[in-house]
């Protein structure tokens, strides 16, 4: 799900700014190394 | 400088530059005397808690005997700093660059045509292949800049997906000069860092050839891309999977705008970018003291402040993708995601290492001011290790697994709900 939010940086603005992320997305998914070693 | 000038005058090249965006948080440290090596704790990171690896690596399988020919910029030279060096097989290491040239008639820079052999070795202002490997097979860290800001943060070693592969650097991003100071006093020569499609097709050759020499599994991991898929390298590609060599590539950072290649070719395994929705900080939790920002830990998995462990119920809802992540347009074809935003790694960069972990015995202040080893690099050329490291995973417990094989896994069904499939946004 899309979103945003205020984090804090050090460098290079020394200040606050949002943070935000796109809307849907994925191919088939993410991937899961326990899944797939276990489907190896 | 006037980096449209150049690109402009490249654009009859294919150029393969870097999927990267960086977001520069230089944490490290300013102490640089050298001290002895030694044993490091191993910890593990939002990235790898977030695909399992770690889970993976209780299980016995953490690549061993299964080569990665990484084909990138190569490895800083400091990489010693970084990595075992078991884990780099230095006598297999090669280089690949294509000049190129002006041409008057068509006034665009092209390619000579003629491919030669270089070193692995990268420069000290291109360090993306050194992030690359970093996640695959993990890495020293140690920042006392982290221990200024309350969070101390002893030297550990930061695991990587598959930590006991043999990495096989093959650098085929070089750096370039692109000199247009004679074309117009108003733009000075430039300096880029970029492959072509010959010179990509040629590392993807070496690693096939190799295979056939008797190095295998082997997996080709690119987190490289340009616009579209050059004879090159498809005929490349199709010779590798043929061979039984498994080719990974980054998806690209053009979000909607669609994939980038090789990644966009079908055969070739392709991986967009995943982030954490409590990466930076946890908003339910407190911060040690109000006056510390938590963002300084959020990405090493550690119980101290307990805000920072990746939920395996919350997949569906905590995981993200960027939105600069490449989705797949008509005729194209997105596998899989991995994390890409934000990963910890070392990237030393220009102009030098005047930061190096108090351990190593590198340059150090030898070189001049740098701001940092160790960034936060995103983009999907940090979610393809992963996805290759999980590869490695697999081949090292069935090391006759196909590309078809590695790829239709890659897509079924996960046992724990994770986001949703995509659906086109265009």
């Amino acid at each position: 799900m899309p979103g945003s939010m205020e984090i804090y940086d050090l460098s290079p603005t020394l200040g606050w700014y949002t943070y935000s992320w796109g809307e849907d997305a994925t191919g088939a998914g993410l991937v899961q190394a326990d899944d797939a070693v276990a489907a190896a | 400088m006037n980096e449209s000038y150049a690109g402009r005058r490249l654009a009859r090249i294919v150029v393969v530059a870097v999927c990267v965006t960086m977001l520069a948080v230089p944490l490290a440290s300013f102490q640089t005397s050298a001290a002895p090596k030694m044993t490091l704790e191993v910890r593990e990171t939002w990235d790898t808690d977030m695909i399992n690896s770690d889970v993976v690596h209780e299980m016995g399988y953490t690549g061993k005997g299964v080569y990665v020919a990484v084909l990138d910029t190569g490895l800083a030279p400091n990489w010693k700093d970084y990595f075992p060096a078991d884990r780099i097989a230095t006598d297999l290491g090669m280089g690949f660059r294509e000049d190129i040239m002006w041409d008057e008639e068509s006034q665009m820079f092209v390619e000579t045509g003629i491919v030669y052999e270089t070193s692995w070795i990268g420069s000290r202002g291109a360090t993306h292949g050194t992030h690359v490997t970093s996640t695959i097979i993990g890495y020293n860290y140690y920042a006392p800049n982290d221990a200024a800001a309350g969070y101390p943060i002893p030297p550990v070693f930061v695991n990587g997906v598959a930590p006991d592969v043999t990495i096989i650097p093959v650098k085929v991003l070089s750096d370039y000069t692109i000199g247009v100071a004679h074309l117009s006093e108003d733009y000075p020569d430039q300096k880029m860092v970029f492959g072509t499609s010959r010179a990509v097709a040629a590392g993807i050759d070496y690693a096939t050839d190799l295979a056939m020499a008797g190095y295998r599994p082997m997996i080709v991991t690119m987190s490289l891309g340009g616009p579209e898929l050059s004879t090159y390298e498809q005929d490349a590609i199709d010779r590798a999977v043929r061979n039984g060599v498994i080719v990974v590539a980054s998806a690209g950072n053009e979000g909607t705008d669609g994939m980038g290649y090789p990644g966009a070719y079908a055969p070739v395994i392709s991986v967009g970018a995943s982030g954490w929705r409590f990466e930076w900080y946890h908003p339910d939790k407190v911060a040690p003291s109000p006056t510390l920002p938590r963002y300084r830990l959020w990405w090493l998995q550690d119980d101290t402040w307990g805000y920072n462990d990746v939920v395996e119920d919350g997949l569906a809802e905590d995981v993200y993708i960027a939105e600069w992540s490449s989705r797949e347009l008509a005729g194209q074809e997105l596998d899989v995601v991995a994390p890409g935003s934000w990963v910890r790694g070392p990237y030393p960069g220009t102009p030098g290492y005047a930061h190096l972990p108090w351990w190593s015995s590198g340059w150090g202040s030898l070189v001049g001011f740098n701001p940092g080893n160790y960034y936060y690099v995103g983009g999907t050329s940090m979610a393809c290790p992963h996805v290759t490291g999980v590869a490695a995973l697999m081949l090292e417990k069935n090391p006759d697994l196909t590309q078809m094989d590695v790829e239709s896994i890659s897509r079924a069904p996960r046992s724990r709900s994770c986001p949703a499939p995509w659906r086109s946004t265009t």
